[in-house]
């Protein structure tokens, strides 16, 4: 019976018995050492034993020192792994407060946007408004749009605005190769960022480029980045809670490219970034202030018009025209020249749209083929485009691989288009094909690209917009998509019947345009050639001179 | 039990402060000579006599056959010298108040009479035990002789042994004079068979007076340097005070004298490869 009580007690409690076991067994080598070293010592001779003596305190000094020593690289490793980050701390750079200096009346354009912050700014400044009517500061603005729209230079005017402490990064430098790092890289960001709001009275946390920690989040695919990435959102969400629960005048400006949708959603809900600020492409009148803010700064000849500028300028963004001045300048510079001038900006528009003027001599065969392209390309667009006008025509062989090309815009941007729109555009791709075919009864390579533009808006109106001759309605483009997670086919939704018909209404549209292109261009005969021959002479034609040919021709415009 | 480690504690540094000032030494100066004797015969089953006159404990070896027929000394007779020099050592640094020199004499009892003789300056004997000193340095710093006494023929008790206390001026005096015997001769202090005389070193009426006799090799001016530096690195080891002027005569023929004050001396460059 007490045999089986041991047995008992043994399995409960046997690592109980095995480490007094251990201890008792080291505590009595321990003693069985001290025993036979005391023994040994007293054994020895006095002088021996004087020498053993006498290095006993230089023994205990270097002991002591030993282990403070220890004891520091113990403590400061420990306190480092366990409560300053460890190793997610490797390569870690201190974000600093950086000067900011950007006026509220440098933000050209955009009022709109600029009403909006304005309000931000006016609480930041005078929190006391705020708190009167027991409100709570806008903690979060996002600001998105397209890149070279002013989102940086926003947020630096408010920054400049508020005269608070500014801290800025890109979403890029919040990442790191070890998982955890980003989010101590975030954590650190608001720690200092909490320490200067707490100094100055506020501070601004500026992450541009949001979305490199903002994307959503999703299963890790079992090599960790996923958690890492992971970790960073959900640290950022948790230091935009912390950021309610105190008021510390902390304001963070998240600015990114991509759409909303494609970030994360808990990120983008009401209370974390609470306005949403849209900076997209200015329009003609931002276009007109931006070319004036920037020509004011460089010297500016008599011949320039700031209004066709803008109208020229069409979906170029703030930075675009910087750009575009910028380049004029040096354009300037090495014509000798003192000052800029139209010419000069449009070459700069040409330089940064189509790149530079390729050193290459085409044969006058060659010439005339790709002239009686482009003549195809800008009668068809001037004649039959209902919004675009023709900027410029141009035989100049381009470094982005163009032997030539027509620029047509329309004057204004246009946020939606017709049907007449994209016929408009297939005929004017399509163009260059029916020239080449009325003038050298063949065509050549130089269509391809053309070709390809066509049967793109052909396909977008039958697929996805429900413009096709057959009256098939439906965006197929979208129900033709997977929408399986998985690597399996499944079941289509269109019929091959379906595509088929979708087919033929994508080959009619292309056919009918083509039919009313080559009947314009048989018309116009005339008119062809002479392009072609002002374009071969010329080897360029800008806006005037081509009005003047379509002019003298007895030709207008369809629409007005 | 929570006063356990503090007591613990006490007690270890209490052991250690009682060792450390009621340290008894192991060896009476009276009792050195049995010790040796006791030693010697427990540890290695080696048959010496010791005796203790004045300061200078004196050990002496009896061996059947000192030498091999090549001359050299014996491999056992080594072995039995390192083990008697060990325990004439524990001994003499085991006592308080300490000696001050140790002899240790090996006699070839069965031919000739021939005689290992080596004085050792007790302090030496500590610096070496302490590291303070290499086995080079301390070698350097023993007097060796090997003569040969007729009377020590036979004498298993070692009673032709003059018993006479060695005087700190004799010792650096000799010391001098096997310096620069050895120096002249170029010739290492280990070597068996000892280099032939090249000076005469005594001390008169505090004049220390060295006698340089006709240099083996090398010139006159060259052995006057090598005693000078022997003298002066002497005189400063072991900081000898006994002489306020140095007397240097020799070598014949001319046997010009020169004299040195104890500070000229020091200031002379010193025999480096002794150092």
């Amino acid at each position: 019976m007490n045999l089986k009580k041991v047995s008992v007690y043994v399995k409960l409690n046997w690592i109980k018995l095995l480490l007094v076991l251990l201890a008792v067994t080291v505590l009595t080598l321990t003693v069985f050492a001290l025993i036979v070293g005391m023994k040994a010592m007293t054994g020895l001779e006095s002088f021996y034993k004087q020498m053993q003596l006498s290095m006993i305190p230089l023994q205990l000094f270097i002991a002591v020192v030993t282990a403070f020593v220890f004891a520091s690289i113990y403590t400061v490793f420990h306190y480092w792994f366990f409560f300053a980050g460890g190793m997610t701390k490797l390569g870690q750079k201190k974000i600093k407060s950086v000067e900011v200096n950007v006026k509220w009346v440098e933000v050209i354009g955009m009022d709109e946007v600029k009403r909006e912050a304005w309000e931000v700014v006016q609480l930041l400044k005078d929190r006391t408004k705020l708190q009167r009517v027991g409100g709570q500061i806008v903690k979060g603005i996002l600001l998105s749009g397209p890149p070279g729209c002013g989102k940086t230079y926003l947020a630096k005017a408010i920054a400049t605005e508020v005269q608070m402490p500014f801290l800025s990064v890109v979403g890029s430098e919040l990442e790191g190769i070890i998982v955890g790092l980003g989010a101590a890289k975030i954590r650190s960001l608001f720690k200092e960022a909490r320490a200067l709001a707490e100094l100055h009275g506020g501070c601004i946390i500026f992450i541009d480029e949001i979305d490199s920690v903002a994307r959503p989040r999703r299963d890790d695919a079992g090599f960790g980045g996923q958690m890492s990435a992971n970790a960073a959102v959900n640290q950022l969400l948790t230091e935009l809670d912390g950021l309610r629960k105190k008021e510390n005048n902390l304001v963070v400006i998240g600015a990114t490219n991509v759409d909303e949708k494609d970030l994360d959603q808990a990120l983008m809900r009401a209370g974390r970034f609470d306005r949403k600020i849209y900076i997209g492409l200015p329009g003609l009148k931002d276009r007109e202030q931006l070319f004036e803010f920037y020509l004011k700064k460089v010297r500016c000849g008599s011949d320039i018009s700031i209004g066709q500028l803008a109208r020229k300028a069409v979906y170029k963004s703030p930075a675009d025209i910087n750009n575009i001045v910028r380049e004029a300048g040096i354009i300037a510079i090495r014509k000798h020249k003192d000052s800029i001038g139209m010419a000069e900006i449009n070459e700069a528009m040409e330089r940064i749209d189509m790149g530079l003027r390729k050193s290459l001599e085409l044969s006058p065969a060659e010439k005339e083929q790709v002239a009686y392209h482009e003549a195809g390309h800008a009668i068809t667009a001037y004649l039959l485009h209902p919004t675009d006008d023709v900027f410029k025509a141009t035989i100049i062989p381009r470094t982005v691989g163009f032997l030539g090309y027509v620029y047509h815009r329309s004057k204004e941007e246009m946020h939606i288009h017709n049907k007449e729109y994209y016929l408009a555009n297939i005929k004017v791709a399509l163009g260059s094909y029916a020239a080449e075919m009325l003038k050298f009864r063949t065509t050549t390579s130089g269509v391809g690209e053309d070709m390809l533009q066509a049967a793109f808006w052909a396909y977008n109106m039958v697929w996805c917009w429900g413009m096709g001759s057959s009256g098939m309605k439906g965006n197929f483009k979208e129900l033709s998509k997977n929408f399986s997670s998985s690597a399996w086919p499944q079941i289509s939704f269109i019929s091959e019947k379906t595509k088929e018909r979708l087919d033929d209404d994508v080959q009619s549209i292309l056919f009918q345009c083509l039919q009313e292109v080559e009947e314009l261009l048989k018309k116009e005969s005339a008119l062809l050639d002479r392009f072609a021959g002002e374009l071969v002479a010329k080897e360029e034609l800008d806006f005037d001179q081509i009005e003047a040919i379509f002019k003298e021709c007895g030709k207008e415009r369809t629409r007005k | 039990m929570k006063r356990l480690p503090a007591a613990l504690l006490s007690f270890l540094v209490a052991s250690v402060l009682c060792g450390c000032f009621s340290l008894q030494p192991t060896y009476t100066k009276e009792k050195a000579a049995e010790a040796v004797i006791a030693l010697c015969r427990n540890e290695y089953g080696l048959k010496v006599n010791a005796w203790l006159s004045g300061d200078t404990l004196y050990v002496y070896l009896p061996v059947a056959s000192l030498t091999t027929t090549d001359k050299e000394l014996a491999g056992v007779i080594q072995k039995n010298i390192n083990r008697l020099v060990v325990s004439a050592t524990r001994v003499c640094l085991s006592m308080n108040p300490r000696v001050e020199f140790l002899v240790i004499a090996v006699t070839d009892t069965g031919q000739h009479g021939i005689e290992y003789r080596n004085v050792n300056y007790v302090t030496d004997l500590v610096k070496l035990q302490c590291n303070a000193i290499s086995r080079n340095d301390f070698a350097a710093r023993s007097i060796i002789s090997i003569t040969q006494n007729p009377l020590g023929v036979g004498d298993e008790e070692g009673k032709y042994i003059l018993k006479e206390p060695v005087r700190k001026e004799d010792f650096i005096c000799s010391l001098i004079a096997q310096k620069i015997s050895y120096s002249a001769a170029q010739q290492h202090p280990n070597a068996a068979a000892g280099p032939p005389k090249a000076a005469e070193v005594s001390l008169k009426d505090r004049y220390l007076e060295i006698n340089l006799l006709q240099p083996a090799s090398g010139t006159a001016a060259g052995l006057k340097e090598t005693a000078l530096a022997a003298a002066a690195w002497v005189v400063n080891e072991y900081d000898f005070h006994d002489f306020d002027t140095l007397k240097l005569s020799g070598p014949p023929p001319d046997n010009a004298e020169s004299e040195f004050s104890r500070k000229a001396l020091l200031s002379h460059p010193q025999e480096v490869n002794r150092k």
